[in-house]
């Protein structure tokens, strides 16, 4: 058989070897590519459009991109908030209660003091603050864990948003307060735009700051992110009050969008802020978190409360349906991390 | 004292409760050399680390180095004097590619906001994989991508890449495979070439008679003697642990 091999010019071999390195690095990345969580839930998106354009023909529209647009960047901001903790191996359950107590903030500093806008504004903008620092205090100072602190939490600022207005909501909101939350510029509400600036702020915190790669650090490790000589409790309090502010900032743009401030707002956010910051990509047990994702990840839970709507499936089941498209995420998360191991990516 | 120490315990004792951890410690580290440490468990090693490291207090006692004496109230100034440690378990962020582990901590920043310089950290990181040979052929992987020896040889190069004078490897080849135990000796060796001074931990007689210079016996938290390697042999030094 030898004889008859008939071998290739020094030239060609080597262009086949090229050809060969090419293609295998090329599948290499194609393989790598896939196994990236935005890559997945850019594809569910795209098909998500594709269903609602052919079965709803009122999706399209402009009316309701930019509607759709709004209600993405707010599940975006409340996604942060939540991922902020997440990152760093803790969970904030008061997310909502934080949004509900700048609500009642604004709402009450505008409405019964008469204050500014801007003035209620700031004051809202340091409550989310102040109520992060309280959780995240608590759970560095006396070492108690983030689910227990920030369960009890969501009790304490509820009942505080209940006690403060009676179940009653503030509507003498200016009119000019509403701006931010109705309309927009370029065919996109302003809503959006702060969304972009906000997770361009959340792409240099975790690619350029020292506290971005530090929280990563403990959430990948605490303790190795320890021994190098960082203060992880100064650390997981710093997210926790990032946190409250995303929080607080979400409910400050909920007022605007709504026109008064009503206390059940922050209610349903627990599950919202979950939903999209798994399904995005962050890592529920910390040290990843990905901004591209974030944003696909609210697209999909508010296409999908969209198009259900559209649809005309009954809407009391939506939180049924959002608790499993998030075991649903974490399932397809594990299955990815798997594979990936197997694959020895 | 004499010069040719760079690191001296004098009478260290150290205590939890009623238990006697370290009675009366004497330890001496020379320049350049490698201090090979063994005992049983619960013979005191660790404790008399975690003093150097700043991670306990001694009761009693005094450290000098660099023939001053100083006071390691916590691991920060253990890292400012100079003692880095490596442990068993790695100790790296497993979320975390090479570059940002190594510097981890101490993450080199542009001025005003200062910005982390990404690239100069992977091209120092590269630099530090190449003067200690670690064959690591992609630095952006993370480390739960590098086999366990890699781990441990990234760990170590986290350890020096601030110059020590002084490295403090606490069993650092238990949680490896045979074939990468080679490797992390071979690696310590290369950080004596540097003028590293070492404390080597280990239960792993075979590995401490391969890398040091002399052997240090501790048990029940006394130190029982300190035997030059070429002037003993295993036989004695498992006597000296347990009887």
């Amino acid at each position: 058989m030898e004889e008859y091999k008939q071998e290739l010019p020094i030239t060609e071999q080597r262009e086949a070897i090229v050809k060969t390195n090419f293609l295998k690095s090329l599948l290499n990345y194609l393989k790598g590519l896939m196994m990236r969580s935005e890559v997945g839930i850019s594809i569910a998106v795209i098909l998500l459009f594709i269903v609602f354009s052919i079965t709803s023909p009122s999706f399209l529209t402009a009316y309701n991109i930019f509607n759709v647009a709004r209600n993405v960047s707010l599940y975006v901001f409340i996604a942060i908030a939540q991922a902020l903790v997440i990152v760093g191996g803790g969970m904030n359950l008061s997310v909502g209660a934080i949004g509900g107590l700048a609500v009642v903030a604004t709402g009450y500093f505008i409405d019964t003091l008469g204050f500014p806008p801007v003035i209620a504004v700031i004051i809202a903008l340091i409550v989310g603050l102040i109520a992060g620092a309280f959780n995240g205090a608590i759970i560095t100072k006396i070492g108690l864990n983030s689910f227990v602190v920030t369960l009890s939490t969501l009790f304490v600022f509820t009942g505080i948003v209940y006690g403060i207005t009676k179940g009653y909501p503030y509507i003498n909101i200016p009119k000019a307060f509403t701006i931010i939350g109705r309309k927009g510029i370029f065919g996109l509400p302003y809503v959006f735009w702060l969304m972009v600036g906000a997770l361009g702020f959340i792409f240099y915190v975790f690619n350029f700051s020292r506290f971005g790669r530090w929280l990563l650090g403990t959430g990948g490790s605490k303790e190795a992110t320890r021994v190098s000589g960082v203060n992880v409790n100064r650390i997981i309090l710093f997210s926790h009050i990032l946190s409250g502010l995303f929080a607080a900032i979400a409910g400050v743009l909920w007022v605007s969008r709504m026109g008064s401030a009503q206390p059940e707002i922050g209610q349903d956010w627990l599950i919202i802020s979950f939903a999209v910051a798994i399904i995005g990509g962050t890592a529920l047990g910390g040290g990843s978190i990905s901004v591209l994702g974030l944003f696909i990840g609210g697209v999909i839970i508010v296409l999908i409360r969209n198009g259900l709507i559209m649809l005309g499936v009954s809407i009391y089941f939506e939180q049924t349906y959002l608790g499993f498209i998030i075991l649903l995420a974490v399932a397809v998360d594990r299955l990815r991390a798997f594979y990936y191991q197997k694959a020895g990516f | 004292m004499d010069n040719k120490y760079i690191l001296e315990m004098k009478n260290i004792d150290k205590s939890f409760g009623g238990i006697h951890a370290l009675i009366d410690v004497n330890l001496e580290l020379m320049h350049g050399e490698i201090l090979g440490m063994v005992g049983d468990n619960a013979a005191g090693k660790s404790t008399l680390m975690k003093i150097l490291t700043g991670a306990y207090r001694a009761d009693r006692g005094r450290i000098f180095f660099e023939e001053r004496e100083v006071i390691i109230t916590n691991p920060h100034v253990s890292k400012l004097l100079g003692i880095e440690m490596v442990y068993q378990d790695f100790e790296l962020c497993p979320n975390l590619d090479v570059p940002a582990n190594l510097f981890l901590g101490r993450e080199i920043t542009g001025n005003f906001i200062r910005p982390l310089r990404n690239r100069e950290m992977e091209s120092k990181a590269v630099d530090i994989l190449r003067r200690l040979k670690i064959d690591i052929k992609n630095p952006k992987l993370k480390a739960n991508r590098l086999s366990g020896g890699q781990q441990q040889a990234v760990a170590i190069g986290k350890a020096v890449s601030f110059n020590p004078k002084v490295v403090i490897m606490d069993e650092p080849t238990a949680s490896l495979a045979v074939m990468e135990i080679e490797k992390v000796l071979e690696l310590t060796l290369r950080l004596k070439e540097h003028g590293i001074s070492i404390i080597f931990i280990s239960h792993r007689l075979d590995d401490v008679f391969k890398v040091s210079d002399r052997i240090f016996i501790l048990k029940h938290g006394h130190k029982v003697s300190v035997k030059e390697k070429t002037q003993t042999n295993k036989d004695e030094i498992v006597r000296l642990m347990f009887t």
